[in-house]
């Protein structure tokens, strides 16, 4: 599943440096801190990519390094800090059941079981991918 | 999250023509969602003075009907709302006990566009209190 890194081609303290430092200063924000005591944002799938959405509803594809900075809002609900995101244990799981499926039905959410991915694959057995 | 789900937009996405169109080009979901909403978003109330026993066709909008009636002991109204006339699915009743003293009590009820609607007395000799009617447009 494509993480921010893969997609942008670039790793997170690049892209907080070249995207997200300009962007505040933009709007007059002072650099942010590290949130380290706030609990982590759950990564999950939508579409083959693997986001982390904001309590103001906005999303950001997930980076590898787990920081997260929401550029609708630029963390504001947390003093424009960046804050932790975390991927599932499972993630490796999530992945290889998930390769099977079409771009538009590769969506898994915290709390479904690999099991229940499983379950959905056999149910759409016609439509999965050959994947090598 | 299930086999199918909506997407969520992301920094960098590009917005497909299909996720345009679908929620906002000309008869996307928002603008029907808007159509839809402006049908019921006001409403028109009218006494109109009706009748027990009488089968009445409703227009064409969802119409409410508020109906109190002075009941006495044993006496009874069943209310019918049906796409037929005569109207013969009961949606409620308006009813008094064998020993009771008068009662007044009411019921709301709502009628789809076209349907027939009636207030029919089942047992003794009710009468019609107050009748008021909206329609939502």
């Amino acid at each position: 599943m494509i993480t921010a890194n893969q997609f942008f081609k670039i790793n997170w303290e690049t892209y907080r440096q070249m995207v997200i430092m300009p962007a505040m200063a933009k709007q007059g924000i002072s650099q942010a801190n590290y949130d380290e005591v706030s609990p982590a944002l759950e990564a999950y799938v939508n579409h083959g990519r693997w986001i982390v959405k904001c309590e103001c509803k906005g999303a950001e594809k997930a980076w590898e390094e787990g920081w997260f900075m929401c550029r609708s809002c630029l963390n504001a609900g947390y003093k424009h800090q960046y804050r932790q995101s975390v991927f599932p244990k499972e993630r490796i799981g999530i992945e290889k059941l998930l390769t099977e499926r079409p771009l538009l039905n590769r969506n898994w959410y915290p709390g479904e079981t690999l099991s229940q991915l499983k379950a959905e694959n056999r149910e759409h057995t016609s439509e999965l991918l050959e994947v090598n | 999250m299930a086999w199918v789900a909506g997407a969520d937009v992301t920094t960098g996405d590009l917005i497909t023509a299909a996720q345009w169109n679908t929620y906002l080009g000309a008869g996307g979901d928002i603008d029907l969602l808007k159509i839809e909403t402006d049908k019921i978003d006001d409403i028109s109330q009218t006494i109109p003075g009706n009748a027990d026993d009488t089968i009445y066709l409703n227009g064409t909008h969802f119409r409410l009907v508020c109906v109190s009636a002075d009941l006495d002991a044993d006496e009874k109204y069943q209310i019918f709302v049906e796409n037929a006339t005569p109207p013969t699915i009961q949606i409620g009743e308006l009813s008094n006990g064998a020993t009771g003293d008068r009662i007044t009590p009411s019921i709301t009820f709502i009628v789809p566009p076209g349907w027939y609607y009636e207030v029919s007395t089942e047992a003794g000799a009710p009468s019609i209190d107050t009748w008021v009617e909206w329609d939502l447009h």
